[in-house]
Parts: C-alpha cells; structure tokens; sequence
C-alpha cells in the first residue's frame, strides 16, 4: 500500500487531511512537528510526504531536503504553503521539493496531487 | 514621649493589625479565586474534548460526502452548547477549518455553522459595544461568508477602534476584492504597517484588476493611505504614476519617502535614475542606501560618476551599495581592481567578489 | 526626649512613610496593569501572528545571540533559534572568544565556511576574526561572527555592527524561545503610528525543572529547587504586574537582556551598548529612550506580556547572589550615568516618575531595609524598642506582601496559566509565604554586597555557571 506522512501542526486541520487521506485508501502516518516528522521519515520511508512549511521544532525546508537525501527510496514530496510564502516555495523546489499547494486548497486536488506524484515514480 | 504620644494618636498599632486583617483576607479570597478558575478550566477542557470529538465525526461526514449536514447532538453536548463560550469555541474551530479549505467541504463547514444558529451568536457579538466582541462578530461573518451583513460591515472601515476597523476593513477586502479597497478614499484614521500587511496578504491571493482610483489614494490627505498606496504601485507595478510617485518624494515622512524610492525602482522609466540622483543630498543614510541600491537595478554606465562621488562619503554601507551600483551598472566586476589602494574599499571589493562568485 | 527616643520615632515615621509610598505604588501598579494585560488577551484573539511569520511584506530581523563557552549546549540552543517562525530572519551568533570548542562545532553541525564581509565598526568594539555562512541552504539564516573576547555588551555591539537587517532582537543564547516569539515580539513596531516604537521588551519566565528536548520547551514545570521557585513567583509579580503598568504609562526603563527587540538604528545612534556597566540591558533603554527624549521625537517602550522566554535561573545561593549583586551594580551604575534627568521636567515621565521610582524603590530599597534592620538590631539590644508598633508594622508590610504575590498569581492563572496543576499552584503560593523570612532578606544582603562592591569599584562579572538543561526530569 502507497505510505503517506502527513505533517502539519494544527491538530485540527491535520486530522481532517489524515482521514481525507484515509479514505482514499492510503496507509498514512501524522506527526505535528518536523522533529517527530524526520524521524517517522526514515522510520517509515513513506512514498510521499506532505508537508507544512512551518512547523515547530525543524522547518519543512529541512522535511524537504532530508526526504531528498534518503537514497533507499525515490521519496515524493509535497510542500503545503499558506498565501504569500512564494519565496518559500522557490526555496522548496530548489531543495528537490516535487510539487506545491497553497492553502487554503481544496481536499479533491490534494488527493488529484498526491495521485499525481504517485503515478510519477 | 508627646511626640510620640501624637504619632500614636494618629496611628495606633490596632489599624495595623486591622488593615492586616484586611490584607489576608484579600489574600484568601485571591487564593481561592485560584482555584476556582482553574476548577472551572479543568471541567471546560473536559466540554471542549467532547465539542472537539464532535467537531471529528462531523468532518468525517464532511469526507465522505454523505447528506450532510446531519445535526445529531447528543443531549450532553446539547447542554454545553446552551452556553455562548462552549460556542464561540466551536465557531473558531469551523472557522479554522474553513480557512485552510476550499471547495465543497469549505461549502459544508459554512452550512453547518448555519444549520446550527450560530450566526446569530456572531451577529449579537457584531452588534455589541464591547470593542473585541465587536471585531470578533465582523471576524466570523466574514469567514462564514454571510455576504448579506456587508454594509452593515463598511460602515465600520472608518471605525476609531483599530480592531474593529481593522476586521470590517479585511471583510470588505474579503467579500470584494480589489474593488473593496474604496474604503480607503474615506478612511480618516491610521492604516498601519500590520493592516496593511494584513490586506496585502490577503490581495495577494487575488487576481489583479485595474487600480481605477490609485492616483486618488497617492494624493490622499491620509499619509497611511499614501504609503499603502505606495506598496500597492511597487508590488503591482503601476507603471502610470510615476510622476505622482516621484511626487512623494518631497513627503515630510520618512517611510513614505523610502518607499517611494522603492515603488520609483521597480515603475522605472528612462527618467527615474536621474530624478533619484537629484533627489540623493536631501536624504537620511537609511534613504540613501535604498536609492543606491535601487539604482543598481535601473541605472546604466551613464551614473558612473554619481556613483564614484558617493565612495567619497563616510558611511561604508553607502560606500557599500554605491561600489555594487557601480559592478551592475557596468556589468563589470574587473572595476573592483582598481579600489585595492585604499583598506575600506579593498574589504568592500573582497566582499563584493566574494558575493558575486 | 533621649537621642536614641529621635532615632528610633525618626525611624518609625522614616519607615512608615516610606513603606506607605511604596504600597501605594504597588497598589497603582497592580491596579493599573490589569486592563492592559487583559487588553493584550482580547487582540490576542484576533491576531494571526502566522501572517507576520511568511510575508515578505514583514520587517526584516536580526537575532543577536553572544556565547562564551557554551559548547555544551550551543548546537542544539541555534537549531532552536532557526526553527522559530519568522521568515525575514537573520540568526547572528557571537562568539565572544570562547575558549572552549564552540565555533568548531558550529562549523562541523551546520556546514559552515568563512566568507568575506566588510565590518564597519560604527559602535566601537572589539575586533572580528571571521564571519561564517553555512553551505546547506536549509541554515541560511545562520551567521556565525568569531570575535576577540570583550564580554557581552562588546559582543551585542559586533553584533549590532554586523547585523543585516533593520530590527534587531538580542537574546541570550541558552534561552529558550517559543516558536512564536519573534512575531510577538516584533508587532508592536508595525502598529507604531505617530510615536516610534523605539524597542519592545518580553517575558522571561524559569525554565528549571521544565522538560526540554532538543533545545525546546516540551512541559512547563514548577521548579524543584527552592530557590528558582522563588524566582519564579518574583519574575510572575515582576512580568505581569511591574513592567505591564509601566509599559502602558510607556515609562519603562528596563528590558531584559534575555529576550528584547531595538530598533537598530535608534540604537546605533544613541552608541550601542555600554562595555563599562554590568547592567548594559537596562542602560542600553535608558541611554535610548534619553536620546529620543532630546531629539523631542515621540516615542515608545513596549511590552508584550506573553511568556515568549524560558532561561535558567541560578539555583544556589552562591550564583544567585553574584546575580542579584551585579544587577544591583548594574542600576546604580545606569541611574548614576543618567542623574540629569533625576526630577528633571525636561525628562517628562521619564525623569519625574521612572528615574525617582527606580532610584528610591529599586536601588535604595536594599540599603534602607539593611539600614532598618541594624536600627532594629540596636534597638532590641538597648531595649527601646516599642514592640507592640514594630510587630505591627511587620504584620502589616508582611500581609501585603502576601496579597500583592496572591494578586500576582491570580492574574497569571486567569491569563497565560503557564502552571495548569494545582500541586503546582499551591507550592508555588505556599513558598510565597516563606518569602519575607528566608528569600528577602537574602536578595537584601546580596544587594547590600552590590553596594559594598560598588564603592570598591570592583566591576567584575559574576560568572554565571549554568547546569544546563539536561537536568531536566525524566519523562
């Protein structure tokens, strides 16, 4: 089964994506800051990662670029940004970020996206 | 001893002990005051668990797309929610929900905000004179798209309480756009840097129209709105009014000023860099340094000797954007060679090189 | 009457007067902080600080954060600072010629190499021997300033020359911050409108027995140890009563040297910081807000009561006395270089409220207590004492004392409640009832040793050995 890691630091919004994820047949695994977000990373080397730019504890600069140094797995990652965070999302891209979402988004087109990075591996 | 005598007359140990009496009392009184509260903030968190479950289960609703909304309360939650504070807490929650969504669940969230009365929670507290509540209302109206209370809300973008100014301001914005920004020509009181960060944030996420009244708000009486308006013609590059920018640089304001200097860089014409040049004298260090460096972007090889004037004044950091002016103006960072004479313009020039490899 | 019958009524009424000042002053400060701490809430709640944290629109920041050997800690205390939420950020970390491994380590964690900067030394200091970069771009906001030891004020003043950025926010390195704190911090400045918001002070609060993890604050705990509880009720009524009432009369004169944020070119022009005070925190605002009060441009001191951030306290008599006698230093030597404005209408608030405040309430309180003591010592011994008025008189300070600390917990509870468990409250308020016997009278002596150091001129640091914060309790 695909393996998501979702991260983001509000409990709400991060349960409301986990169980869109969910229940579009995905195994998924949260963590609410970079810290327990690295390590679930190289725990579970999931097949995509979504993550928040900010977030407590490591910076989802740091999500990106750790996800991009893991050799045993061609790891997706999808930055999730708030408006206005363009430059942030450059610097996501520069560190091998695959794709971006602005929120607020819909929860259709974060699936359509995470299918899309899935299909691309 | 009569002195004495008279001090006791005055005070006798008796009111201090009395006044003693009353300060442990007060403690007391503070100390159970204390508990209580938190008392009162344990039982809460036990209501907000199960506000927050339901919140859960009704976003799960939400997911699986079902008939929706299906307002079940269980007769617990029922009672809490009888109480204005265990709704505001579910209205934020809605409301943080609905800001980071769009869509149809964004679409459910507003309609189960409706199902369950709780706009007219939001409407007493925007008819109420308490300044926060007063805000907060304008606040959930807006997130909850309840477009029919707007010109109830404009009448409040002039509002001398910032907060609420500053809500019904982001509501109109909100609702509008672009066009909502109309407000400004009437606005009396201060639009300070976190508003107007607030509202260029949030213009940000919109597609551009044509600025009709730009030119007003340059001119405007209100030096906040001028320097807004400012903003607006740098990150929209409102090539127009350039004069009318060029204008604002003879403003008795500083901020206004700076970024009129930013604003002229990014709407540049073949008469900016002169029109900065002759501007340059009259300015702070802090101006002068911005005019260097938006200099650097728009200038050519003809401001060569400007530029090599300015290495001649005290402050490096000028010295600092001038030698960088001079490297993008010619296209050339061999011109750093020359400065190895001197010890400060050698450390620039290192910099330089160092910057550019 | 005898001679010893003038002293000791002279003493009672001195006494008396004095105290009956300073209650009402506290009465005032308790009172007149409750609606602006209560105010702050209500924006609280309608602020998105994460607005601030990622636009570019935000004001451009540059942490300044001095180390001397704080090898132990350093990796984790900058991994702490580059996580904070705020974009436009520069982290500029000092070292201040540590002898220890510091920069290495630095070097080997973050991937730094040396670059090329020109240094302009406008406030005068010590020299710079490298400025480093990291060449991983997720630490770019780090720069790391190697420099010839010249002690913290000499370190904050490189720091200032080299920071990039327009607001600078100083900081001791092992503090540790919310994730939010710079965004707090740095509000008040974008909502100046005719006054310039000059400088912005927060909280500190104790972070001994807190958990920590990783350089960041996981579980906010009472402390264990006497002494740090203590302080700990002293920073509350200090934080939440002190600074808010001063703060909303805008007559401040202290921001603490742990957590602050200047405006960098207010403090370049009013010289930086002073190399020769212990106290250059609090002379830095003074000297500032001066310079603003002669150049007749209105301004303001802000303040932001949110718990942004946790430091160790000492937690031995030992080190706690060293601090209590350099801060005491630290004041008379900022109130002695800025005596003009002492009553001083050219001053306005600052010198016909806040300058005497501290000068009578702050820096002679020790002296005048130790001086009521020995008085009260001599009395006993020549038995003159009337001991019906002077039992009195304690029970009364004593009380007063207790329902200013209760008041003090109380708004904490009711506002930021930073200690949720009820064990926790009621230790905290069941040490505040030791306070007049055990803790007072030591702060007293330790000021008194100020004193005696002052007039010696001895101007050393106290050095501040710190446990470091792996002692925090197991999980």
């Amino acid at each position: 089964m695909t393996k998501i890691l979702l991260i983001e630091d509000d409990s709400l919004i991060l349960k409301t994506l986990e169980l869109k994820i969910r229940k579009e047949g995905f195994e998924i695994f949260c963590s609410a800051d970079g810290k327990e977000g690295l390590e679930k990373l190289h725990l579970e080397l999931p097949d995509v990662v979504i993550t928040d730019v900010m977030l407590p504890f490591a910076s989802g600069l740091e999500i990106v670029s750790a996800s991009k140094k893991i050799k045993e797995k061609d790891i997706k990652v999808i930055v999730c940004s708030s408006m206005g965070q363009e430059h942030i999302v450059e610097e996501a891209f520069n560190l091998g970020a695959d794709d971006y979402i602005t929120k607020p988004f819909s929860l259709n087109e974060l699936i359509i996206r995470i299918k899309k990075q899935i299909k691309g591996r | 001893m009569k002195q004495r005598e008279s001090f006791f007359h005055l005070l006798k140990p008796d009111h201090l002990y009395a006044a003693s009496m009353f300060f442990a009392v007060i403690t007391l009184l503070l100390v159970s005051q204390v508990y209580i509260y938190l008392y009162i903030k344990k039982r809460r968190f036990r209501i907000i668990s199960q506000i927050n479950h339901q919140i859960n289960e009704w976003i799960g609703m939400i997911i699986s797309e079902k008939e929706f909304p299906v307002i079940d309360l269980t007769k617990e939650l029922k009672l809490y929610l009888k109480k204005e504070k265990n709704r505001e807490f579910l209205i934020d929650n809605l409301i943080k929900i609905r800001k980071n969504l769009t869509g149809s669940a964004a679409q459910s969230i507003v309609e189960l905000y409706k199902n369950l009365q709780l706009k007219d929670d939001s409407i007493a507290r925007f008819k109420s004179y308490a300044w926060h509540k007063k805000a907060k209302g304008i606040y959930e109206l807006y997130m909850m798209d309840q477009e029919a209370e707007l010109p109830d809300i404009y009448l409040y973008t002039n509002s001398k309480n910032e907060y609420i100014r500053m809500e019904a301001q982001t509501a109109i914005i909100g609702f509008w756009g672009f066009e909502g920004l109309t407000f400004l020509e009437s606005l009396e009181e201060p639009l300070h840097e976190w508003q107007q960060l607030k509202l260029l944030e949030q213009l940000s996420t919109l597609d551009i129209v044509p600025l009709q009244n730009l030119s007003l708000w340059l001119r405007s009486g209100n030096e906040y709105v001028k320097h807004f308006a400012l903003k607006l013609t740098d990150i929209y590059r409102q090539l127009d009014m350039h004069d009318l920018v060029a204008d604002c640089l003879q403003s008795a304001n500083v901020k206004i000023r700076a970024q009129a200097i930013k604003s002229l860089g990014r709407i540049a014409d073949d008469s900016t860099a002169e029109i900065l040049i002759s501007h340059y004298p009259t300015e702070t260090n802090d101006n002068k340094k911005k005019i260097l460096q938006q200099l650097a972007t728009i200038g050519n090889n003809n401001i060569t000797s400007f530029l090599e004037e300015v290495l001649k004044e005290d402050d490096d950091f000028l010295k600092l954007e001038a030698t960088r002016a001079l490297v993008a103006v010619n296209n050339d960072v061999k011109i750093l060679n020359k400065f190895q004479a001197d010890k400060t313009m050698a450390s620039i020039a290192r910099q330089i090189q160092y910057e550019q490899a | 009457m005898s001679f010893w019958q003038i002293i000791s009524n002279l003493l009672t009424y001195g006494v008396f007067l004095y105290s009956v000042t300073l209650l009402l002053f506290y009465i005032f400060i308790g009172l007149f902080s409750i609606g602006e701490t209560r105010k702050y809430i209500k924006k609280n709640i309608l602020t998105d600080y994460r607005l601030l944290a990622s636009s570019p629109h935000a004001p451009t920041v540059s942490i300044l954060a001095p180390a001397y050997n704080e090898g132990a800690t350093i990796i984790e205390n900058v991994r702490s600072l580059l996580s904070l939420y705020y974009s436009n950020l520069e982290v500029v970390i000092i070292n201040d010629g540590s002898k220890d491994d510091s920069l290495q380590k630095l070097i080997d964690a973050y991937q730094l190499e040396k670059i090329e900067r020109h240094v302009q030394y406008i406030i005068a200091s010590k020299e710079i021997k490298g400025i480093y970069k990291s060449s991983n771009p997720v630490y770019k906001k780090l720069v790391v300033v190697d420099k010839v030891n010249g002690g913290k004020a000499d370190a904050l003043n490189v720091g200032i020359n080299i920071a990039a950025h327009d607001l600078i926010v100083c900081i001791d390195v092992d503090c540790i911050l919310e994730q939010d704190a710079i965004l707090k911090l740095v509000k008040p400045f974008l909502e100046e409108t005719n006054e310039k918001t000059i400088a912005s002070g927060g909280v500190v609060r104790i972070a001994n027995s807190c958990e920590i993890k990783d350089g960041m604050l996981v579980k906010v705990h009472l402390p264990k140890n006497y002494w740090a509880r203590m302080q700990s009720l002293e920073y509350i009524r200090a934080f939440i009563l002190g600074r808010m009432a001063w703060a909303r009369l805008n007559g401040l004169l202290l921001i603490s040297g742990a957590f602050g944020a200047f405006d960098k070119r207010i403090a370049i022009e009013a010289g930086g910081y002073d190399h020769n005070t212990v106290g250059e925190d609090m002379e830095l605002v003074v000297r500032m807000r001066r310079y603003m009060e002669q150049k007749k441009i209105p301004y303001r001191v802000t303040y932001v009561p949110d718990p942004l951030c946790w430091t160790e306290a000492p937690s031995s008599t030992k080190i706690l006395g060293r601090q209590r006698n350099r801060w005491t230093r630290g004041t008379i030597e900022t109130l002695k270089l800025h005596k003009i404005m002492f009553f001083n209408p050219k001053y306005r608030l600052l010198g016909l409220l806040s300058y005497p405040y501290w000068f009578f309430f702050e820096m002679l309180a020790p002296g005048i207590e130790f001086i009521g003591m020995i008085a009260f010592l001599l009395m006993a011994i020549f038995n003159i004492i009337n001991w019906h008025l002077f039992l009195a008189l304690l029970l009364f300070v004593i009380t007063f004392g207790y329902t200013y600390s209760a008041f003090a917990a109380y708004m904490e509870v009711t506002t930021f409640n930073m200690y949720r468990r009820r064990t926790d409250m009621m230790k905290l308020l069941l040490t505040g009832l030791t306070e007049p016997f055990i803790f007072h009278p030591f702060v007293v002596w330790a000021a008194i040793k100020g004193y005696i150091d002052i007039i010696r001129k001895k101007n050393s640091w106290g050095e501040m050995t710190r446990q470091g914060f792996n002692q925090a309790p197991k999980p």
